[in-house]
């Protein structure tokens, strides 16, 4: 049985792509394969885990779980879109300079979650940092870390639109 | 590990000095090295490592290996009492504190506060190693609350992070304080750090719930289940059969 396919339109990281979608495949893999960025990840496939999170028209999905044709007109933010051409945003800066990572693999996550909390909320406690990311698991528990980061960043930003 | 990288530094000093004495015509003992560079006469004659290799194997470059054995000493532990007076300095040491808060109506566990020291030899980067500590903490964390792997009849029943429960930032304590003890004076050596954090959470963390509850929980993960079971058991409460 021949699948059909329908064309989708959206916006990946301010970049205008259009590709043929399945009615059932995941917005992860309509951007892997239309825009061939790689920054979120499939872990669990089951939307707890966070590290395939992505921004739809500003606000973080799970993007395993988000049928692309949903994203159809949407502006779609990954980590590749964050800061400008050869600069960081101040929240990658801060997940360097605090050390919040140990592989890696989270980060992503870790940071465009953070991105959608300092845009609601740009002077945030720690437990609120702590109640927004966890979403996002970091097997190698850098969590510590990680709330520092976003804390510092959201220091750094100091109420600037990021 | 550790002893092994310096000797191989060591002796890939005295190649580049071998190689730097007779272009910089200085005698060796007045060769030493400073900041990626060969000097002599208190700075006054200097070499990078790269004009030396340049000078060595011309301008394609070519590259010096150090090799470096290490030996430490060693004695076989006591067959009475498992001691030594110089057992492998690769051997982790560890030990860890936990302050913890038991729910005694659902048995939940939470950790409220971590404390793991270990032994990293010579601190090589000393920030690094508080960085393994807490993770291997909170890593331990996980396998002693939460994180169970569930057979039935040989097959694995939880096999997804939505049934299998890695610890998020909001089941850890806010902050795991680190310390580090070496004994590094008697044998100078790195070594690792990675499971060190894990070594002894698990035990720290059901100990202090002993010391809450008077309950006493061999079996991990610590769950709400286990845990409320063993404080019926010690309350003399009857407890429901498992089928």
């Amino acid at each position: 049985m021949s699948r059909s396919r329908l064309d989708i339109h959206f916006r990946v990281n301010g970049k205008q792509a259009t590709v043929a979608v399945d009615g059932d495949e995941s917005l992860l893999e309509a951007v892997e394969r239309s825009v061939g960025v790689h920054g979120a990840r499939e872990s669990c496939g089951q939307g707890v885990c966070g590290a395939c999170t992505m921004l739809v028209n500003g606000l973080a999905v799970s993007s395993c779980l988000y049928w692309a044709v949903l994203a159809n007109g949407a502006d779609v933010s990954t980590i590749e879109g964050l800061g400008g051409s050869g600069s960081l945003h101040p929240l990658q800066e801060a997940f360097m300079s605090e050390g919040a990572f140990q592989c890696g693999f989270c980060t992503p996550g870790m940071i465009l979650m953070a991105h959608q909390l300092l845009s609601e909320e740009p002077h945030p406690s720690p437990e609120l940092v702590r109640h927004y990311l966890s979403g996002s698991i970091c097997r190698c528990g850098a969590y510590s870390e990680i709330v520092q980061a976003v804390l510092v960043a959201a220091e750094s930003m100091d109420g600037v639109d990021g | 590990m550790g002893c092994a990288v310096r000797s191989a530094a060591e002796d890939l000093v005295s190649q580049l000095v071998e190689l730097a004495g007779p272009i910089l015509g200085a005698s060796n003992d007045d060769l030493r090295v400073e900041s990626g560079a060969i000097v002599a006469r208190g700075g006054e004659l200097k070499m990078s490592f790269e004009e030396l290799l340049h000078a060595r194997f011309g301008p394609l470059a070519g590259q010096l290996v150090g090799a470096g054995i290490c030996s430490p000493p060693y004695e076989a532990p006591d067959g009475e009492t498992g001691q030594s007076k110089a057992i492998t300095p690769f051997w982790m040491l560890a030990g860890a504190g936990a302050e913890v808060d038991v729910d005694t109506e659902t048995g939940r566990v939470r950790v409220l506060k971590l404390v793991e020291i270990a032994d990293p030899g010579v601190a090589v980067n000393p920030n690094l190693i508080a960085a393994q500590l807490r993770g291997g903490a909170i890593q331990q964390l996980g396998m002693t609350l939460s994180e169970e792997l569930l057979f039935v009849d040989g097959q694995l029943t939880n096999a997804g992070l939505a049934l299998y429960k890695v610890p998020v930032a909001e089941d850890v304590p806010a902050h795991v304080e680190t310390g580090i003890v070496s004994d590094s004076a008697a044998f100078p050596i790195a070594k690792g750090i990675g499971e060190s954090g894990t070594l002894a959470t698990s035990a720290a963390i059901g100990n202090a719930v002993f010391d809450a509850t008077g309950a006493r929980v061999r079996d991990l993960p610590l769950t709400p289940e286990r845990i409320l079971r063993a404080l019926r058991v010690r309350r003399g409460l009857p407890i429901e059969d498992e089928s």
